[in-house]
Parts: C-alpha cells; structure tokens; sequence
C-alpha cells in the first residue's frame, strides 16, 4: 500500500533543500550531458541576454572600460591611414 | 493482471522486457506496458515497424505498489499535485519548464519513487481503428510504467504481428 501522506511530505522536503544552483545543474545535466564533467564547475556566461536565465547571464558587459590598447595621441592626419 | 509489451521482431524470442531509455519515455526509465492489446499491435503497426513484423508479448504484473493515476482518485489528486508542484520549483529556480520525464527522473533520482513499482496512466489514444462510435475518442489508452521488474510475474512471446 503507497503512503501517499508520506511521500507528499518527502517530496515537500525535498523541495525545501534544493536551491536554484542544484536544481539548474541537475536540469543541465540531463538535457546536456554530464556537462560539469567536462567543463567543471561554475557560471554559464554567455555573449548575449537570453529569455531564459537557466542559459543567460544577465551582468551587462562593461562597455566603458579604458582600452590602454588604442593610442591617444595619434595626429589627426594619421588617423585615416 | 495481464498487460502487453510491444516490440521489433528480430528473429529471437525475448526472456524479459526491454527496459524503455528514450528521452521521450514520458515517466521515465522504465519498462512500458499496454493494458489493452489493441494499443499494444496499434503499437507494433505503428513504431516498431521496421523489421516488416512486430511481437506482442503478455505479462502477468501483481500491481500492489502502483501509482495508479487512472482509476484511484486518490493516486491521481496526489500525482497532478506533485507534478504541478515539482514544476513550479523548477520554474521558479531554474527559468524553465521541466518535461513530464524529468520531473519524473528527477523523483526517481532523488529516490523518491524508489517506493513505487510503477506508475499507471492514460492519454487519449490517435488510433481510430477500435473506436466504435465515430469522431469521439472515448476510450482510454492506458500504460504502466513499471520501475520493478520483480513484479512481472508471466512473461511471454503471444504472437507475431505483420506490419504491412
């Protein structure tokens, strides 16, 4: 006979301990493979904002950032070249 | 109870039933039976065509520890409410909808179902060929899922289908 009372109350439980981090990486897991395996633990971070949080990241890229790459100083003559 | 196990005739009579592994195995990694044979040869018309032939085999299951959501009003108040339960977490953790086999893997794994053999259900079946009254799908196209092999108490070969 299935206790039914019981196994409400093991599922309520069990709800109560799995936190948004478990439940994304089982979910991952199943629908892509064992992906922690292969790339280990840690945040997805994609390129772009996606609907979906289970695939996006939602930090904004920080666009304002000093590129010490690109000279400031070039004459105007030179910039075209 | 007798239910009925569908599948490909390959030339060699089965001992046992082949456990169902697909990711469209609705309730899970289990072993899947009709309760009527008609869905069972519907099936084997249908799916397990590929060979030409199919094979219909029956066993008897002692059903004590079923979820039995089709005829136990009881088990079936009790499932939709897990499973709409179960959604709303994973919705509310993750962003996204689980499918019917995940929550049930889920439960699975996390040895929750480790309590029941197996579990009862029905859809409404596609196959208008056994329906007796026209436009109207009255019948039930029941399935169990069954996750204890233990309880198949008979299982044999009861004939070979041909597809075409």
């Amino acid at each position: 006979m299935i206790d039914l009372i019981k196994l409400n109350n093991k599922i309520d439980k069990l709800f109560e301990t799995e936190t948004s981090d478990s439940l994304t990486k089982w979910l991952l897991n199943k629908r892509l493979g064992n992906i922690n395996m292969l790339l280990g633990d840690g945040k997805f971070v994609n390129m772009r904002e996606l609907s979906a949080p289970l695939f996006s990241n939602k930090n904004k890229g920080n666009f304002n950032q000093i590129d010490n790459n690109i000279p400031t100083n070039i004459p105007d003559n030179k910039l075209a070249a | 109870m007798t239910f009925y196990h569908t599948q490909e005739n390959r030339g060699t009579i089965l001992k046992e039933p082949i456990k169902c592994i697909k990711n469209n195995a609705w309730l899970g990694n289990a072993y899947y039976f009709w309760e009527n044979e008609d869905d069972a040869v519907f099936w084997g018309l249908k799916v397990k065509n590929k060979t030409g032939k199919y094979d219909i085999y029956s066993a008897e299951i002692v059903i004590e520890d079923i979820l039995d959501t089709v005829f136990n009003r009881d088990h079936y108040n009790f499932w939709i409410k897990q499973i709409e339960k179960a959604a709303k977490h994973f919705v509310k953790k993750t962003g996204t909808k689980p499918t019917l086999k995940e929550i049930n893997d889920f439960f699975f794994e996390r040895e929750i179902w480790s309590e029941l053999d197996g579990i009862l259900f029905q859809d409404i079946s596609e196959n208008p060929v056994h329906f007796m009254v026209k436009e109207f799908q009255y019948k039930k196209r029941i399935q169990l899922a069954l996750y204890n092999s233990n309880k198949i108490v008979n299982f044999a070969l009861n004939y070979t289908g041909q597809c075409n």
